[in-house]
């Protein structure tokens, strides 16, 4: 422990006293790498980033007809349905309506990942700046603002999103933009709390002796100061829009046809579940639980990260 | 304590307001008003001027505001398209379920998760508490539904032990009077639940046991189990108290998906029929009353906070 002590206080000495960028994010790295697990969820991200998004290239599928009419049969059993490896054009099986389950989950995952990832940054984003606003302006805006926040948070977010769904219909725009503003309550309290801190001192009267505006601070010096809390926030609500859009989909009000994402894989797959074909369901709960244990862990190794930081300097 | 609940359920109310606000801006957004909504894409436009002066969406904004909040504050909330019963009626015996399913849950998930978090912290970093919290750490990445398939799995079809499914013609008590039934949604709707409390128990406790009073317990010779029960564990309960009431909506919200899984006749399994059937007023209708429950739900939190720390009780006075 002591090397790794010695190591951060050089860092610190490196960086100097104004603290450059480099410095600090070398410094939340060197923290989270000593984190194992972290690392490893780091890798498994990664891994289904480049699965979903890189992964049909490599390994095209037929994602447009389902092979229910051309029965694949190897050693005399249907490749569909089939729970494990038997040949490479069906690795892991196929799904209920024929389509090959490995093209299926990189094509579930595209959606999830990217409306999950466009989500957790809408709520991350909006969020932080509708707390930085309410903190700094303080007195009636921020009350009226936090108000604001507290009806946001006591509505279910899922009877909204219903709501929005069965007006607007289903489609990838309007759950990620429902998943995103309706998530960002929690993280405007947070960035609030901490523009609280910030706004009294020496750097931000500084900026007003130089006769900067509101908006300025706001933007330029109070909002990147908070920027370790919200790359936490941000991967926690990744991690809950995926699980949001999950059950979404799960409730059959997800990705409509022909797209689809791991929930609905996992709607289409408890349908035939009591009827003995219950490994359908294994590869999409898989992806879904990996890719939130990983964002979770990252998160947590961030948060560490970030105080060591704050604790050092 | 008085001045604090007027002040709180004053607070309550506006948030209700402004909820409804919102509802009834969404219904208003939507291309062609309420109208389309309840008539459909293919209505012409006789019919959508003639539904709209029947329902009074001719007038000005704000008087349909305010006769849409008066309406739905006196619990008159429209009738649904689809059941052809008023909305209120519908969700009357459905909000009955979902209260009794949330509250048992709360209580679960109490039970389990504040003893095994205290448990963890005292036996902080054995292989005990690394083992608990890779569960909970792994329970917290699981939806919800999956939990409640994967019971239902289990225990239903491969055991056969629990039923899997609950009878349609249950009141809302049968919690109590039959409940073998309720086994498993009450686990599925908790365990999530209790990898999330007991991870803040745990650290709860961890900061309790820092403080100078425990070393004071610890100093005038009580056993570790005295310290843990009387001073470590009372105090850490606290926040806990808060948590349940912020995590309202989230159960809620988990209480649909385990009602439509179980087949539970409660708000969920009553919002997801509507919304397959686009039956709005009905849709709007539970949204509402979901929202009234948690803000009561967190109302009944705070106070139950204020009970149970002095501190607050005296210095609201």
């Amino acid at each position: 422990m002591s090397v790794t002590d010695l190591e951060v206080t050089e860092a610190t000495a490196d960086a100097g006293e104004s603290g450059n960028i480099g410095g600090v994010y070398t410094l939340v790295w060197r923290t989270f790498k000593e984190n194992r697990l972290a690392v490893i969820s780091l890798g498994v991200l990664v891994f289904f980033l480049l699965f979903s998004f890189v992964g049909p290239y490599i390994y095209p599928t037929n994602q447009t007809n389902g092979y229910l009419a051309q029965q694949v049969y190897i050693h005399g059993v249907s490749a569909v349905n089939y729970p494990w490896f038997k040949s490479w054009s069906f690795p892991l099986g196929g799904d209920n309506s024929g389509y090959n389950m490995v093209g299926r989950l990189m094509v579930g995952g595209r959606t999830a990942l990217s409306v999950g990832i466009l989500a957790g940054l809408i709520s991350t984003l909006v969020g932080s700046a509708w707390g930085a606003i309410a903190g700094f302006r303080g007195r009636y805006t921020d009350s009226v603002m936090m108000r604001f926040v507290d009806i946001g948070l006591s509505v279910p977010g899922i009877f909204l999103l219903i709501v929005i769904v069965v007006l607007f219909g289903a489609s990838s725009t309007t759950i990620t933009l429902t998943l995103g503003l309706t998530s960002w309550f929690g993280s405007a309290r947070l960035i609030r709390g901490q523009t609280l801190g910030l706004k009294s001192r020496e750097f931000v009267s500084a900026v007003r002796v130089l006769g900067g505006s509101g908006t300025r601070i706001i933007f330029k010096h109070i909002l990147p100061n908070t920027i370790g809390t919200m790359v936490v926030i941000a991967t926690f609500a990744v991690a809950d829009s995926i699980l949001a859009l999950a059950g979404l989909g799960f409730i059959g009000l997800g990705i409509p046809l022909p797209n689809t994402d791991w929930g609905s894989m996992l709607q289409n797959a408890t349908i035939y579940a009591p009827d003995g074909y219950w490994w359908d369901i294994v590869p999409a709960a898989v992806c879904i639980i990996l890719v939130v244990m990983s964002l979770n862990y990252i998160g947590d190794a961030l948060r560490d990260g970030f105080e060591v930081r704050l604790q050092k300097r | 304590m008085l001045a604090y609940l007027i002040r709180r359920i004053f607070q309550g109310f506006i948030v209700l307001v402004l909820v409804i606000l919102f509802t009834f801006i969404l219904e208003h957004m939507v291309p062609g008003g309420p109208a389309v909504v309840a008539l459909g894409h293919r209505a012409t436009k006789v019919t959508i001027a003639q539904f709209n002066k029947e329902n009074g969406l001719d007038r000005p904004i704000i008087v349909q505001f305010w006769s849409y909040l008066t309406q739905v504050l006196r619990l008159n909330l429209g009738y649904s398209l689809e059941k052809s019963a008023a909305v209120w009626f519908l969700i009357k015996s459905a909000l009955a379920h979902t209260s009794m399913l949330v509250a048992v849950s709360i209580v679960f998930q109490f039970i389990v998760a504040i003893p095994l978090g205290a448990m963890q912290a005292r036996r902080r970093n054995t292989q005990f508490d690394y083992f608990a919290t890779g569960i909970t750490f792994v329970l917290y990445a699981i939806p919800v539904f999956l939990i409640g398939e994967f019971l239902i799995s289990l225990f239903t079809i491969k055991l056969n032990l629990l039923p899997g499914h609950v009878s349609s013609t249950d009141g809302a008590f049968s919690i109590f009077t039959n409940p073998v039934e309720y086994i498993l949604p009450i686990l599925t709707l908790s365990l999530v639940g209790i990898g999330g409390l007991s991870r803040f128990q745990r650290s709860s406790v961890v900061d309790t046991y820092a403080q100078d009073y425990i070393r004071t317990a610890r100093a005038k010779g009580l056993s570790e189990k005295l310290v843990l029960r009387r001073h470590a564990l009372r105090n850490s309960i606290l926040p806990i108290i808060t948590i349940i009431g912020l995590s309202l909506p989230a159960l809620v919200g988990g209480a649909l998906i385990t009602e439509s899984l179980f087949g539970i006749p409660g708000m969920g399994e009553l919002t997801l029929t509507a919304a397959n059937s686009q039956d709005m007023p009905l849709v709007v209708g539970t949204t509402i009353v979901a929202t009234i429950m948690t803000i009561v739900g967190s109302l009944v939190a705070d106070l139950l906070y204020a009970v149970a720390d002095p501190r607050i009780r005296i210095e609201s006075r």
